[in-house]
């Protein structure tokens, strides 16, 4: 015979035999400890199912993105064989000038927002909540509300990665001083992103024609040699 | 009924459910836009119908289903789809003679479930705080409905008494959670 346990469990899964449901009737009425165990493994049920469906919820959408995110590798390959051309020809029309290297100019060709790897904005994501609206601006290239969104983030979380994500929007923004005071506080917390910090950096200090201290963390870059290692390398040449 | 599906999405396993989900996305995509809705719309409601087959499976709904698993979510995703489409102000003429309907696809009504009570977040918050291998047997236990040897089967505990030890002390560990 089944007990007490089991009987509530094939209630909550709705497999009790006739048998099975007189017996847990009766128990139901006459046993008032049973009766709140009911209840209890009842919530309990219905708290399993809520994390089950948020469990795959978040799954299914994972697998959709990647339909997109496999259109966007393409569409980032393009702009970047478009990018290189537009290097290329730039380095070869510098060649012929025989001008020093245009920081600006290496700015633009370079800069690029870090990618949302925070909060990705999936279906999944339609919460009203502020990290989700922050990284959907950013996401959207609405770099004054999104910057807006991650100095409060940071001001009631003091999550660093809000840090880099603000200097980033303020990259786009043409604040450069302002990016950089961010990047210089986020380094310091050594956070996963902080390997990209001095790439920024170097960002930053071009937009500001700032060639010493864009090189300095250029060659940081190279020391770390963990990400735009081939990149700061080039520039580096470029910047000499 | 093709069981080995129905299994896959029971499973848990990522591998197994994306090959799943992926094998209809194309002809679902397809069946949406020739009802006249967007892609977007149609994308939403291929994962909510999706996610809505598999709930059923998971429930233990599907085992003895008789008619194929695409027509079964594709009955499901018509339901959604006019659902969505009606509350756009939208019809569809499915006199159009322009429509492709590959095969007679009877709508499924799903019925989305309630929200949880004060008292059922409150317990989610503690549920949470009970760690994986908790939940995990819980979950098992008191919404799938497997039996200790199932749950031995689909775990790695060694033996019965593992699972029903496990199973008291996390309870045990819940309700000591609880005001």
């Amino acid at each position: 015979m089944l007990d007490k346990d089991q009987l509530i469990a094939k209630f909550l899964t709705r497999s009790l035999s006739e048998a099975e449901q007189l017996r847990f009737n009766t128990l139901l009425s006459k046993d008032a400890s049973f009766r709140a165990e009911v209840a209890l493994l009842q919530d309990l049920n219905k708290v399993a199912e809520a994390e089950d469906d948020a469990m795959a919820k978040e799954m299914v959408a994972g697998f959709e993105a990647e339909h997109h995110n496999k259109q966007g590798v393409g569409k980032t390959r393009i702009w970047w064989v478009a990018a290189s051309l537009a290097l290329l020809l730039s380095i070869g029309y510098l060649v012929i000038q025989e001008t020093p290297a245009n920081t600006q100019k290496l700015f633009v060709e370079n800069f690029e927002p870090y990618r949302n790897v925070i909060h990705p904005i999936t279906r999944a994501s339609q919460q009203d909540d502020l990290k989700t609206q922050a990284f959907a601006y950013y996401e959207q290239g609405k770099y004054d509300e999104a910057l807006a969104l991650f100095k409060k983030l940071y001001a009631t979380t003091e999550t660093p990665y809000y840090l880099f994500y603000q200097a980033n929007a303020l990259l786009q923004l043409n604040r450069p001083k302002e990016a950089i005071t961010a990047l210089q506080i986020h380094l310091k917390t050594k956070d996963t992103l902080t390997q990209k910090s001095h790439w920024y950096l170097a960002m930053a200090y071009l937009k500001l024609n700032d060639v010493t201290n864009a090189k300095k963390n250029l060659e940081q870059v190279v020391l770390e040699n963990k990400y735009n290692v081939e990149k700061a390398k080039s520039l580096l040449k470029k910047l000499d | 009924m093709d069981l080995a599906q129905v299994e896959d999405l029971k499973s848990d396993d990522r591998l197994r459910l994306k090959a799943l989900y992926n094998n209809y996305r194309n002809a679902f995509l397809h069946f949406g836009k020739g009802l006249g809705a967007s892609e977007q719309t149609v994308l939403d409601i291929y994962q909510d119908a999706f996610l809505a087959l598999r709930k059923r499976a998971v429930q233990g709904k599907l085992d003895k289903l008789q008619s194929s698993l695409k027509t079964y979510l594709f009955g499901i995703g018509k339901f959604m789809l006019f659902d969505a489409l009606k509350k756009e102000g939208r019809t569809i003429s499915m006199e159009n003679p322009l429509q492709l309907v590959d095969e007679a696809v009877e709508e499924i009504p799903i019925v989305q479930g309630h929200e949880l009570t004060k008292e059922q977040q409150l317990l989610r918050t503690f549920f949470v705080k009970l760690g994986k291998k908790c939940q995990l047997v819980l979950t098992l236990y008191y919404y799938r409905g497997l039996t200790i040897e199932e749950i031995v089967a689909k775990t790695d505990y060694g033996n019965a008494n593992t699972v029903k030890a496990q199973k008291s002390r996390c309870l045990k560990s819940l309700k000591q959670m609880m005001p």
